[in-house]
């Protein structure tokens, strides 16, 4: 009884309860849209990306691509990417020409399936499809049940929106325990596998047989970081795909950031004239 | 298998499906598999240790009775066995390195220690279990039971298998030998009892992990002090959560098969004493080493100096109990010492009733008292006792915060305040059975746990910190 109650109240609810939900819901828009140019990333393409900026910039170069739908999704990687994409587009024959995910550090590894990740992955699969990721991602059954709660149910599959809004009340508590995290058996997430790259894969794959020209853009951070050889040689491996990267950039300085991730406003239209810039005329840096 | 687990809940639930479906003369025999089974998913090859102990206490503690007048040999034979094969997995290799250690010191050889033992899970709580079984047999407390079927169920019942309570036989075995009704199951009560235990599991003690890991998983002499105290702060509630959240998980469960278990935890932090503590604190294993070894050994009836040695005697063993580590030791040490220390306060102050019953002078109390259990927690958190001097002289000689100091303070007060106002609040009540609560306060108390545990239980889960010992 107070579960349905809850779902209710969440149900009306939920928009306000983060800009990632409405994002989320506006999908379904971005689908009917005929975008023939698909981004897709986190946070770091929502503040790095202008997208006015953006559209202007492509059709100065002259490219056919009159506009772009841009996904950006929060906390995600690639799983979530290869979700957002198979079920919103692959699967529905909505196939663009070019898709382009904006990725950084070891955001295109296949991380550990946490509860996180699954409750996301449940917001994007339909019903129909849970049975098969089930099996796709060899789920044990305690993730199984994660998943099946995280689709049926809204206050599991927000559980983490709703907690961070309560818990961003306590004074100093993202950077607190983002620094205690560091302490919390640090880099288990990706050390169990730490060269599992299967969604890359699989979305590679699956823009092969769509014919799709998918290209990789590494992010600027305040600090420069390497790419994984191994993503490199990977990316190579596709006739489909290239790599573009502002990972060791030096136009980004600390003035261009507004924390220790994201772009400031004028780091963002920097970023975005180069961006469109490297689209259009698709170098490979590697 | 853990209590926080989906796979134990689904195992649960095919249990009680079972126990209340076949006729009743079997529900102990399938109380009985299902224990073992559950044991058997920890590691199936401890399964004979459980075994051999319940043999032989089963023999022994029927020959206690059958030949009254080798009742000491029987006795001594049960003490042999079950703390041999305790000491054997427990405590041999530790002793070993200690030996090596001395040894060394002194300019010999060591010898190689070419046995390694892996640690049976629960190996101390139903050892302490079955001594408890004999002895109370030999003290004719209790009749030896027939049945061992019965008996094997009171050493293995699956709920308090692996972290207690450690039950006696006097209140367990009536029960179990008993028909259990499934109209007589009071269901509020066991699911109460199962929602306070994950609240304090997933919600409190996870959380509260996040901390004090966070702090205690750091390099020293980085630390500000302020910010090692409120780590301690942390683990000193996680620990509470995490062993208070299994045994009511386990008395919750054990409710629910018609089987009542005792309370191991009386809001443990709003002692003002030593003695207070340990009557709120692991009530089983005090009690436990209150009957079976303080009082033995002459308790408080040989004079002061003899109280004293009684006090340190146990509190010492009590901390070896924990685990093979100096860290223990120190931590029952230090808990001996300030119970000596406030028995002498005690005794030469006579602190005068009146005194002792003004609120403020037992905030102070009790404010100063939670202090000291802290110290005595990070030896028990440290991993040895160089580390735990380390931080005691962080704390001392780096007293200043950090930036973060405000943000774990919050994180601890929002999880811990809700919960110790509610269980202090509980507590004044002083209901002798669940029936007294009101069932609005029950439900309203449920429901705050489901939706902490939906909604802020712990990213990842924390093995339960008892489980080690």
């Amino acid at each position: 009884m107070l579960l349905i109650i809850t779902e209710i109240i969440l149900f009306f609810t939920e928009d306000f309860l983060s800009k990632d939900i409405q994002h989320l819901k506006s999908i379904d828009n971005i689908t009917k849209e005929n975008n023939e140019m698909i981004i897709i990333g986190n946070s770091l393409t929502r503040k790095g990306i202008n997208e006015t900026l953006l559209i202007k910039n492509l059709k100065t170069n002259k490219t056919n691509y009159k506009k772009a739908g841009i996904i950006y999704l929060d906390d995600t990687s690639i799983i979530e990417w290869y979700y957002v994409f198979k079920s919103y587009f692959y699967e529905n024959d909505i196939i663009p020409k070019k898709l382009i995910i904006n990725f950084a550090l070891n955001q295109l590894r296949t991380p550990e399936l946490e509860f996180e990740e699954l409750s996301r992955i449940a917001s994007y699969v339909p019903i129909k499809k849970l049975y098969a990721t089930c099996e796709q991602e060899t789920l044990n059954f305690s993730q199984k049940i994660d998943l099946y709660l995280a689709k049926f149910f809204r206050i599991f599959c927000h559980r983490e929106r709703i907690s961070k809004r309560v818990l961003d009340l306590i004074p100093n508590y993202r950077s607190t325990i983002r620094k205690l995290n560091v302490y919390n058996k640090p880099k288990k997430k990706y050390f169990k596998n730490n060269h599992d790259y299967r969604h890359l894969d699989k979305i590679i794959e699956m823009v092969e047989i769509a014919g799709i020209e998918l290209i990789f853009c590494a992010m600027p951070l305040p600090e420069s970081y390497t790419i994984d050889k191994k993503i490199i040689s990977i990316i190579k491996g596709s006739d489909n795909c290239t790599i573009i990267g502002f990972n060791e950039d030096n136009y980004f300085t600390d003035y261009h950031f507004v924390d220790g991730y994201h772009l400031n406003p004028e780091g963002a239209q920097l970023f975005t004239e180069s961006f469109a810039d490297m689209i259009s005329n698709k170098v490979s840096q590697f | 298998m853990l209590f926080n687990s989906y796979l134990f809940w689904s195992f649960f639930f095919c249990v009680f499906t079972l126990y209340w479906l076949v006729p009743k003369k079997f529900q102990n025999t399938v109380l009985l598999i299902s224990s073992y089974a559950f044991y058997s998913f920890w590691d199936w090859r401890f399964l004979g240790l459980i075994i051999i102990s319940t043999l032989t206490d089963f023999i022994l503690a029927k020959k206690i009775t059958v030949s009254p007048k080798n009742k000491n040999t029987y006795l001594y034979m049960s003490l042999t066995v079950n703390l041999g094969v305790l000491a054997l997995f427990k405590y041999f290799g530790f002793f070993i390195e200690q030996i090596n250690h001395l040894l060394y010191l002194i300019g010999i050889n060591s010898f190689s220690n070419i046995l390694h033992f892996v640690l049976p899970i629960g190996i101390s709580f139903y050892t302490f279990q079955t001594i408890s079984y004999t002895v109370d047999v030999y003290r004719g407390i209790t009749k030896p039971i027939n049945n061992i079927l019965n008996f094997a169920l009171y050493v293995s019942f699956f709920p308090q298998l692996v972290a207690g309570p450690i039950e006696r036989s006097y209140k367990l075995l009536p029960q179990l030998t008993k028909v259990k009704n499934f109209k007589n199951i009071n269901f509020t009560e066991g699911f109460y009892f199962i929602l306070y235990g994950l609240f304090m599991k997933i919600v409190l003690a996870d959380n509260m992990a996040i901390v004090s890991n966070g702090i205690y998983n750091q390099n020293i002499e980085s630390l500000m002090g302020v910010d090692i105290i409120v780590g301690t702060y942390a683990f000193a509630f996680q620990i509470y959560g995490d062993f208070s959240g299994y045994s009511l998980i386990a008395i919750g469960v054990s409710k629910l098969f018609g089987i009542d278990l005792m309370r191991n935890f009386k809001v443990p932090y709003i002692s003002t004493n030593p003695s207070e503590f340990w009557r709120r604190w692991h009530i089983s294993l005090s009690s436990w080493l209150k009957d079976y070894l303080y009082i033995p050994l002459g308790g408080n009836k040989a004079g002061i100096k003899i109280t004293y040695k009684n006090l340190l005697i146990t509190m010492l063993l009590g901390g070896l109990w924990h685990g093979a580590n100096w860290t223990f030791i120190f931590w029952g040490l230090f808990h001996g010492l300030i119970l000596i220390a406030y028995k002498a306060y005690d005794y030469k102050f006579k602190v005068k009733l009146l005194v002792r019953r003004n609120p403020l002078y037992q905030i102070l109390q009790t404010f100063f008292f939670f202090h000291l259990i802290c110290i005595s927690w990070i030896f028990f958190r440290s991993e040895t006792i160089i580390d735990a001097y380390k931080i005691l002289i962080q704390i001392l000689y780096n007293f200043s915060f950090s930036s973060d100091t405000l943000g774990m303070m919050g994180m601890i007060l929002f999880f811990v305040a809700p919960i110790f106002v509610y269980e202090y609040w509980d507590e004044r009540k002083n209901h002798s059975s669940f029936n007294e609560r009101s069932l609005s306060s029950v439900m309203l108390f449920s429901n705050y746990c489901i939706f902490m545990i939906i909604l802020f239980q712990a990213p990842t889960f924390q093995e339960f910190i008892y489980f080690q010992f």
